[in-house]
C-alpha cells in the first residue's frame, strides 16, 4: 500500500530529486518518456525508463507525485500514458533536500554560493 | 519468421518483466521515443537503443514485480484506464515498429538512389565535353612534302666562299642581286611531291649552289639541288662561309652532286603532325623550312621560312628536329648540308 505522506524529515535521494525536478519542469506533460529524456538532456545522465517507472512508483507511495493513466495520442498508436504530477508533498521534500544541501554547503569556499554566507 | 525474432524477444523481454497492467505504458513510452529516434539515427541504433532500454530496465522492472502491484492512480474521471496487454499484443506492436523501420528505409532509398543517379548524370554531362574534345577524330590529311627551287645561280661566281674554314661568318661577303635575290617564294608554283613517293635519284642535272638561306650556320655547305636536297659541298665537310653564295667549283671540285641527297641520306624522318585542333580547322597549309645537317648526320638547325603559326611551326621543327640522316661523303670526308623542304598539308 502506498503510503499518504512521506515523512517529514525525509529527504528524497539524489535519483529522485532528480525525478521530482524533472516532472516540476514539466508540469502537465510529465509522464515516464519525457522525464527520461529530461533528465538525460539536463543532467547529462543516461537512465533506463525502468529506472525512471520505479523512482516515479515510490515517490507516488511516498505521496511526492501523483499520476493518472490517459489514452494516448497518434503518435504512440493510441497507447496509454500515466502522466505525473508533483503534489506539495513532493515539492515541500524537494525543497527541504535542497535546503540541507545549502546548510551543508555553507562555509565551504569551494562550494558555497554568493551570498549564502551566514 | 526472422523479420519477427527481435520484435517477439523484446516482446519476451518486457512480458517478463514489467508488470501487466504498466505493460501498455511502457511500450507507449518505449515505442514513442524509439520513434522520435529514428528521425535523426540509423534503425540499426535504433534497435539497439530499444534493447539496451528493456535490458536496463530489467533490474528496475524485476524490483516493481517484487515490491508489488502499484495501483495506477485515475484522476482524471475521463482518464483511460489501464489496459493488460498480452504477449501477443506486444509482438505485434514491436514487429510493426520494426517493420516501419525496414518500411522508411525502403521509402528513403529510391530518393537516395534518384538523387545519385542524377547527380552521376549531371557530373557526366558537365565533364564528358571537356575529355571529348581531343577524342575527335581529325580529318584525314595529305601530307605532302614540296622542294622549294631556288633560282639559278651563275656557275663561275666570283664571291664564292674559297675554303671550307668554318671559320666564316666573321664576315658575310657582297651578294650580288642578281646571283643572291631568290625568287619570291610564294609567286611560284611549288611543284608538289608526296612523301610517299618521292622520287628516286634520276632527276635532272642538280644545280650546285650555295643558298641564301644558309642564314649564317656556321661551317655549313649549302647546296640546293632541284629537289631542295643537299648537294656536294666541298668534300671537306668545312666549306663556305655561312650565308655565302658561292657557285660550284667555288668551294669544291665543282662536280655535280647527286640529287635528293637530303632524302636520300635520311635514315629516320618521321612526318610532322599537326595537332587536332588545326586539323579541323585547316584545309591546306604549308611551311618551307630549311633544314641544316651536320656532318654526323644529326640535325644542326631548322629555319622556317614560310610559318603556319608559331604553335605548328614550332611542332613541326620539333619533328624535323628528331630527324637523322646518313653522313654525306664528299671524297671520303663527311660534310654537313643545308636543304629546304616545303611542308603542304592539305585535307583530303
Amino acid at each position: 500500500m502506498p503510503r499518504d505522506t512521506a515523512d517529514d524529515c525525509d529527504i528524497p535521494g539524489a535519483f529522485e530529486q532528480l525525478v521530482l525536478l524533472a516532472v516540476a519542469r514539466l508540469g502537465e506533460g510529465a509522464y515516464g518518456m519525457t522525464v527520461r529524456q529530461e533528465i538525460d538532456e539536463r543532467s547529462g545522465r543516461s537512465v533506463s525508463l525502468g529506472a525512471v517507472y520505479a523512482t516515479l512508483g515510490r515517490l507516488e507511495e511516498k505521496g511526492y507525485v501523483s499520476s493518472y493513466a490517459a489514452a494516448g495520442g497518434p503518435e504512440r498508436s493510441g497507447r496509454a500514458r500515466r502522466f505525473v504530477k508533483i503534489e506539495r508533498a513532493g515539492t515541500q521534500a524537494l525543497r527541504r533536500a535542497l535546503d540541507v544541501l545549502d546548510r551543508m554547503r555553507l562555509d565551504v569556499p569551494e562550494l558555497s554560493p554568493a551570498g549564502l554566507r551566514r | 519468421m526472422k523479420s519477427t525474432e527481435p520484435g517477439a524477444l523484446l516482446s519476451l523481454l518486457v512480458r517478463f518483466l514489467v508488470p501487466a497492467e504498466r505493460r501498455e505504458e511502457f511500450l507507449g513510452d518505449l515505442l514513442e521515443e524509439a520513434a522520435q529516434r529514428r528521425r535523426q539515427k540509423p534503425a540499426r541504433a535504433v534497435r539497439t537503443w530499444l534493447l539496451g532500454q528493456v535490458v536496463l530496465s530489467a533490474p528496475w522492472l524485476i524490483w516493481m514485480r517484487v515490491a508489488g502491484p502499484k495501483k495506477v492512480a485515475t484522476l482524471a474521471p475521463s482518464a483511460a484506464p489501464a489496459v493488460e496487454m498480452s504477449g501477443e499484443e506486444m509482438t505485434r506492436a514491436f514487429s510493426a515498429f520494426l517493420a516501419g523501420q525496414r518500411d522508411e528505409r525502403r521509402r528513403r532509398m529510391p530518393v537516395v538512389v534518384s538523387v545519385a543517379v542524377h547527380a552521376t548524370l549531371l557530373t557526366i554531362a558537365a565533364v564528358a565535353p571537356w575529355w571529348n574534345v581531343d577524342e575527335l577524330d581529325p580529318p584525314p590529311v595529305m601530307i605532302r612534302s614540296q622542294i622549294w627551287i631556288p633560282p639559278p645561280i651563275p656557275v663561275n661566281s666570283p664571291t664564292s666562299g674559297p675554303t671550307a674554314s668554318g671559320e666564316a661568318g666573321a664576315k658575310r661577303p657582297e651578294v650580288k642581286p642578281a646571283a643572291s635575290k631568290p625568287r619570291p617564294r610564294t609567286a611560284e608554283p611549288l611543284p608538289t611531291q608526296p612523301i610517299a613517293s618521292r622520287p628516286p635519284a634520276e632527276e635532272p642535272t642538280p644545280r650546285s649552289t650555295s643558298s641564301d638561306g644558309a642564314q649564317g650556320e656556321k661551317g655549313l655547305t649549302t647546296v640546293v639541288g632541284p629537289n631542295g636536297l643537299g648537294d656536294r659541298g666541298t668534300g671537306s665537310g668545312e666549306s663556305g662561309p655561312p650565308g655565302s653564295q658561292g657557285g660550284p667549283g667555288t668551294w669544291g671540285n665543282g662536280a655535280p652532286l647527286g640529287p635528293n641527297v637530303g632524302e636520300k641520306q635520311c635514315l629516320r624522318c618521321p612526318d610532322p603532325h599537326l595537332s587536332p585542333a588545326m586539323l579541323r580547322v585547316m584545309t591546306r597549309a604549308q611551311l618551307l623550312a630549311r633544314i641544316c645537317v651536320r656532318a654526323a648526320g644529326d640535325v644542326l638547325s631548322v629555319k622556317v621560312l614560310q610559318s603556319i603559326d608559331a604553335a605548328t611551326d614550332e611542332g613541326i621543327v620539333q619533328t624535323v628536329r628528331t630527324w637523322r640522316f646518313r653522313p654525306y661523303f664528299v671524297n671520303g670526308h663527311s660534310v654537313p648540308f643545308c636543304y629546304n623542304v616545303n611542308f603542304v598539308f592539305e585535307a583530303r
